[in-house]
């Protein structure tokens, strides 16, 4: 395929995980969204602990390349697979950088260091920029709050990375912990329930694995939000995986595939942004205080 | 008379952009002991100046929670009350007590405002209770020309929400009487 989105990338993760192919060739991929390069870093984990030989044949555009390298792509997957040589970083080709989120305490710090980014970026107002940080808070604290819920998963492996186009901005958000489905098996009378049905009941229903009626809801507010500024949401768990935007909201089979994955997309008329970006060293001074 | 001790607690010093769970049961813990500090009656003013993100976590956590530890009765004859230049800000916080079939009451800039659920005939009542600062039931019955007992259950609704203050003055045949109060200040 020549673009790894949140529609394709399901095919090349079905190649990693469930086929356990020895080589996976990426060499005519033209575009990865945030959302794919989350999956991909998380894959090729999986397959890293599983201890399968995989060879991967990386982009031969420099730009896609280039850009991987920026997010932080190859020094995540490093020691699974060799990097290209000019898979390097510059700075002008990520917005923020694939973040690591571990525990709650560090949620706040990553909205804010993303938020900066975004203001670095753009001159948007406080209001707009708000917005956003409220969808960041609730999806970030997801992974602490839910991806080891069992309290048996090693390590969830949760990851955040935002990235700016000409006429959206990109959030995506993954882990690979127990998945909705895990969470809300806990709760009593959710057990047993499909991929399908749990995303259905968590996204649409607005119930967690909390009985407390104040827990739970955010994702469906999230999606309430996402449609009403026309833009889209992915929620991938399991073996289901929803795409929403403002004109339909289906959920379909996906290859069976740990934790959960989310990619939110937000026309950038919704903050405002009509000015070109203003580049900075923000990138950098990011990297550095989170070395 | 309806004089009410009255404290403010800002929510600003936690921080601007609010925040998550672990965050907000932080600042629950901080508010909940200033609530219990509280002279009775008294009423605490949550102060939302200064902060540009309440997230629906972090309200849940600080401000719905208490609420309904308040609705529940753990606390006496003290309130909260909402204070921001706007009430947009606690729109998230309204979801949160929209779940726990909650509601508070929001003083704003151009006046007062419910935050989270409450039928619009409950809302006209508030409102007169409001209004008036101090009022019976009966009163407020024959304002709204609507049944006594009618009126009773609002007016119970709305003490049980603390969104009123009510104080038993005797009994009127089989009912208790109350006088009515605003929990707004001055």
């Amino acid at each position: 395929m020549a673009q790894l989105t949140v529609e394709t990338v399901d095919q090349v993760l079905d190649v990693l995980v469930n086929r356990h192919a020895s080589a996976l060739d990426l060499r005519h991929v033209t575009f990865v969204d945030p959302y794919a390069l989350l999956l991909l870093v998380l894959g090729m984990r999986h397959r890293s602990e599983t201890g399968e030989h995989l060879a991967v044949q990386w982009p031969q555009r420099p730009a896609v390349r280039r850009w991987m390298g920026a997010a932080g792509f190859f020094s995540l997957v490093e020691g699974r697979a060799s990097a290209p040589a000019d898979g390097s970083r510059r700075i002008s080709d990520a917005l923020q950088p694939i973040t690591a989120i571990i525990e709650e305490r560090e949620v706040s710090p990553v909205v804010e260091a993303f938020d900066r980014r975004l203001a670095q970026r753009y001159p948007l107002t406080g209001t707009s920029r708000n917005a956003l940080v409220r969808i960041m808070i609730e999806l970030f604290q997801n992974i602490p709050q839910h991806s080891n819920a069992t309290g048996r998963i090693a390590d969830p492996f949760g990851l955040a990375i935002m990235q700016d186009y000409a006429d959206s901005i990109f959030l995506a958000v993954a882990d690979k912990g127990v998945g909705l489905r895990g969470s809300l098996a806990l709760r009593a009378g959710f057990a047993g329930l499909s991929d399908r049905r749990a995303l259905d009941t968590i996204v649409f229903e607005g119930i967690s694995r909390f009985t407390d009626p104040g827990r739970g809801g955010e994702l469906r507010r999230i999606a309430r939000l996402v449609r009403n500024w026309d833009g889209m949401l992915a929620v991938r768990s399991g073996e289901a995986c929803l795409i929403a935007d403002a004109e339909r909201g289906d959920v379909y089979d996906a290859p069976a595939f740990p934790g959960a994955q989310i990619a939110v997309r937000l026309p950038r008329q919704v903050f405002g942004i009509d000015a070109p970006a203003i580049d900075s060293d923000a990138f950098t001074g990011f990297n550095e205080r989170h070395a | 008379m309806n004089d009410m001790h009255e404290r403010m607690f800002p929510i600003a010093p936690f921080g601007a952009r609010l925040g998550t769970r672990l965050e907000g049961k932080a600042a629950r813990e901080r508010l909940l002991v200033a609530l219990d500090g509280l002279p009775q009656p008294g009423r605490l003013m949550v102060l939302l100046d200064g902060v540009e993100v309440l997230s629906g976590s972090f309200a849940d956590e600080a401000i719905a929670i208490p609420y309904s530890r308040l609705a529940a009765g753990e606390y006496g004859d003290r309130y909260l009350v909402l204070r921001a230049a706007s009430a947009e800000i606690a729109d998230d916080l309204s979801h949160k007590l929209d779940r726990r079939r909650l509601a508070a009451l929001c003083s704003t800039d151009d006046g007062w405002r419910v935050v989270g659920p409450l039928p619009a005939v409950m809302q006209e009542t508030l409102a007169l209770v409001i209004e008036r600062g101090e009022t019976t039931a009966r009163e407020l019955a024959d304002a709204l020309g609507i049944r006594h007992n009618a009126c009773l259950h609002r007016v119970s609704r709305l003490a049980q929400l603390r969104l009123i203050r009510r104080e038993a003055v005797g009994s009127v045949g089989p009912h208790q009487s109350y006088r009515l109060f605003s929990i707004l200040g001055p």
